[in-house]
């Protein structure tokens, strides 16, 4: 059964170094939270405290109300947690790690061996499952990775990082993986691809230098923090029209490429009625209008770089 | 939880390592070679002194015996075998934490002090097996060569090295569990093997709670000269001070996981 997490106030400072500062947050029982920032925004930190790897210098992280800092092995009972830098014991085989992973999650003898080999099977290691882990690709270290974190079927599936090792084959299939368990388990996934949390994830948390910047929905946070993109396609150049509108008050920016037009706007209102003008104005045959909303990665951007300049 | 949960699961990977990775036979090896060397070499030390002195001059050599046998076998064992577990239990925690192994043994419902003493256990039986192999052989040796020597405080003499090795091991995986890598839990185990031989030297009290107590005597001890009762404390005084490492090593776990 899914766990719900909270974040309440949590602090983690180095010295005079402040890596995650007053981190509150919520994940429903059953979300999947794509946990997103720069480099060195405190994502592993937190996650590491989460995982009952570190603690925290105040503030505490719960799951299904079980602190992971006073009671570390009830939490431990209910994670999964695939960290970033994944290294099996060379010696083992695939299938071994996973018996061994299972037994120490207290996994019943009795069903191990069928666990070991539904989870084999889910990440598609079934074959390679007898050779020795030294052996393995970067590829199927990351998925054997995620197996020994689903072995005992947990409450909550911590990824930090899963997808950077695999080839987009990989990542889709590791994509797909989660999304055929959400519901079922609370997955944080931490990840520097945008696109992949952008498919995979029901909910967003943005941190920078150790602050939450926005938590939501995917959908929200892109309402909320990225005014709506219009995208246009007409024959001949889109240059003129572009200049034309991008002095106006309801457009943020507008890019041209070639007869493709993009347009990121301030006030979407305005923007469905002047932009349609515009484009008879500029008297180019119409090929395609459509309005969307803007990508994970431009909301990510801006509201990174908007903290950036505010601090 | 207790505080030995995931004991079992954990010595039975350690132990499996060891025989995989060829531990025991290294051990083995090491240990035999360094007993049955000392053995043979004191029988055969006269005629080599006697070759390197040359035909002009004449040394007076007293006859070797069982006891000297004895008393080299002891002091071989508490040297070559000891640099060697201190080499094949140095990375035990510390490479196991910098590959990331670890984590992914302790982001689970594991106690610090399980992880450490299946790493012990695992070690320790290694020095048992070689200890024995090497003490069975050696035995036979001495008989064979010399004449029997005597079975009590041959075992005391084996039980003292027992004590002090694993005190190895401890001092080992405490710097491994201490320290960022290997190398550096390496070096500070071999000063504080060095520092546990040599200190009883300096202040001697310190004898009748370590197991130098006991492998300092081999002469008395296999002379039948002091034995008994006497060597009860320093054994035990060994094994506690293997148990505080063993502890400091989980508190070190416990406060940097991985």
């Amino acid at each position: 059964m899914a766990a719900p997490v909270e974040f309440s106030h949590l602090t983690k400072s180095y010295g005079r170094l402040q890596a995650v500062r007053d981190l509150t947050l919520t994940i429903p029982a059953g979300a999947v939270l794509g946990l997103l920032g720069p480099n060195g925004a405190g994502k592993t930190t937190a996650i590491r405290i989460l995982a009952t790897l570190g603690r925290p210098s105040s503030g505490q992280v719960t799951v299904a109300g079980k602190s992971a800092s006073a009671d570390p092995d009830a939490v431990r009972r209910l994670l999964g947690y695939v960290p970033q830098e994944i290294a099996f014991p060379n010696w083992m085989s695939g299938r071994s790690y996973l018996r061994f992973a299972a037994a120490l999650s207290g996994v019943e003898a009795k069903d191990r061996g069928a666990r070991v080999e539904s989870t084999l099977e889910l990440v598609g290691l079934t074959e390679a499952g007898d050779r020795r882990t030294q052996t393995y690709s970067g590829g199927m270290r990351q998925r054997l990775g995620i197996a020994q974190a689903l072995v005992h079927e947990p409450a909550l599936l911590v990824l930090d990082e899963p997808v950077a090792a695999l080839d987009p084959i990989g990542r889709s299939e590791v994509l797909e993986l989660i999304r055929g368990i959400k519901g079922k388990v609370t997955v944080l996934l931490s990840s520097h691809l945008l696109d992949d949390v952008d498919r995979a994830c029901d909910q967003v948390a943005i941190l920078s230098e150790g602050k939450l910047l926005a938590h939501d929905s995917t959908t929200s946070i892109k309402e909320r923090y990225g005014g709506p993109v219009f995208h246009v396609e007409v024959r001949g150049s889109a240059a003129g029209l572009a200049q034309r509108i991008s002095g106006e008050a309801w457009v943020e920016h507008a890019l041209a490429d070639g007869g493709r037009l993009t347009v990121v706007v301030r006030d979407p209102a305005r923007a469905e009625l002047e932009l349609p003008l515009a484009i008879a104005a500029s008297r180019l045959p119409l090929l395609l209008y459509r309005r969307e909303l803007p990508s994970l990665e431009e909301v990510f951007l801006r509201l990174v770089s908007s903290s950036a300049q505010a601090a | 939880m207790s505080s030995m949960s995931g004991f079992r699961t954990l010595a039975g990977k350690e132990l499996r390592e060891s025989v995989v990775t060829g531990r025991w036979l290294i051990a083995a090896a090491v240990f035999m070679l360094s007993g049955l060397g000392a053995v043979v070499l004191t029988y055969y030390l006269p005629d080599l002194v006697r070759t390197q002195a040359g035909s002009g001059i004449a040394i007076a050599m007293p006859r070797q015996t069982a006891t000297d046998a004895v008393v080299a076998y002891a002091k071989d064992l508490d040297q070559l075998p000891a640099l060697a577990l201190i080499l094949l239990s140095m990375g035990g925690i510390a490479e196991e934490r910098a590959r990331g192994v670890a984590a992914l043994i302790l982001s689970r419902p594991v106690s610090a002090g399980a992880y450490v003493l299946a790493k012990f256990t695992a070690h320790g039986l290694v020095v048992l097996v070689g200890l024995s192999a090497a003490a069975l052989a050696s035995f036979g040796y001495v008989a064979l060569l010399f004449h029997p020597a005597p079975l009590g405080p041959y075992l005391l003499i084996n039980l003292g090295l027992l004590v002090m090795l694993l005190d190895v091991v401890a001092l080992t995986l405490l710097a491994s569990a201490a320290l960022g890598s290997g190398v550096a839990a390496g070096g500070v185990a071999l000063v504080a093997y060095i520092a546990l031989s040599a200190l009883p030297g300096f202040w001697a009290p310190l004898n009748n709670s370590l197991p130098t107590g006991v492998t300092g005597r081999t002469s008395e001890l296999a002379a039948g000269s002091w034995g008994g009762s006497a060597a009860v404390q320093p054994l035990v005084g060994g094994l506690v001070l293997a148990l505080v490492c063993l502890l400091l090593a989980a508190v070190a776990v416990r406060l940097r996981p991985a």
